[in-house]
């Protein structure tokens, strides 16, 4: 998995994953957030998941986590661009009813940015 | 009939190394078998990992051994570690409310509905998941639609 702030937009990040998000992965996604993120004011933020190959259960688990560091600072996490591939896996797992996914980073950023 | 298996020692930075042995076998044997690779790919997956850190502990001495074998109807995959086991049954439901927001729980879940059978066999110091999916049924979940789920 690689990651880079792709946009700043007051209290809102954009971040652009490429890769696999995976049980190797997931000290580093609540990382970015907790000690990247954070730090500089981010309190919401919007994965852009257009570069993603797939995600494991461990990979959703991070997602949990970073959304709880989140919660605690009064922000939210988004997820944005899955492919339809993990638009389907996130479904299944309920994903779709505790998160905001929205089909693009444009769309997100108009529903979230802060 | 085409076999592949390999064992790795309890690691999962061996991840990359088993997508690219599954890639390649997929590539060379399953192209014209209807299956969904990704899909599949993701079953092992979490397949792997419990038996790396569930089963073996992340143990290096111990390893895990992955078999599979396909045929003109289906696809079997075998993950072997050298576990206790566990209780299958006691397992929550990770979409329930209750559970939804848990962090973990899923792999198995997920496995159950992307393949179309899957099962823990447990015996002293080993555990053996069996998964199955037949060649030309559609995709389950990533990949298209398969019946419920």
């Amino acid at each position: 998995m690689e990651w880079r702030v792709t946009e700043e937009l007051g209290k809102t990040a954009v971040v652009s994953f490429s890769g696999n998000i995976n049980v190797n992965d997931e000290p580093a996604v609540i990382e970015l957030v907790r000690n990247v993120l954070l730090p500089k004011g981010f309190i919401f933020v919007i994965f852009d998941l257009n570069g993603v190959e797939y995600v494991d259960s461990a990979g959703m688990g991070s997602f949990l986590a970073a959304r709880s560091v989140l919660n605690k600072s009064s922000g939210e996490l988004a997820l944005a661009a899955p492919s339809h591939k993990i638009e389907k896996i996130l479904s299944l797992a309920g994903f779709n009813k505790i998160f905001k996914i929205f089909g693009s980073v444009e769309e997100a950023k108009r529903k979230v940015a802060v | 009939m085409v076999r592949i298996h390999f064992s790795f020692p309890s690691r999962t930075s061996f991840l990359p190394g088993i997508e690219a042995l599954y890639r390649q076998f997929m590539s060379d044997f399953a192209a014209e078998s209807g299956l969904c690779p990704d899909e599949i790919f993701l079953a092992v997956v979490e397949g792997v990992v419990n038996a790396v850190k569930h089963g073996n502990g992340e143990d290096p001495e111990k390893n895990v051994d992955v078999e599979l074998l396909l045929t003109e109807e289906a696809l079997h995959i075998t993950i072997k570690d050298l576990g206790k086991g566990f209780c299958p049954e006691t397992l929550a439901d990770p979409t329930h409310p209750d559970n939804i927001t848990l962090p973990g729980g899923r792999g198995i879940f997920l496995m159950k509905r992307l393949m179309d059978s899957v099962e823990y066999h447990f015996s002293p110091g080993q555990t053996v998941l069996e998964m199955k999916i037949a060649c030309r049924g559609g995709c389950h979940g990533m990949e298209g639609d398969r019946g419920a789920w």
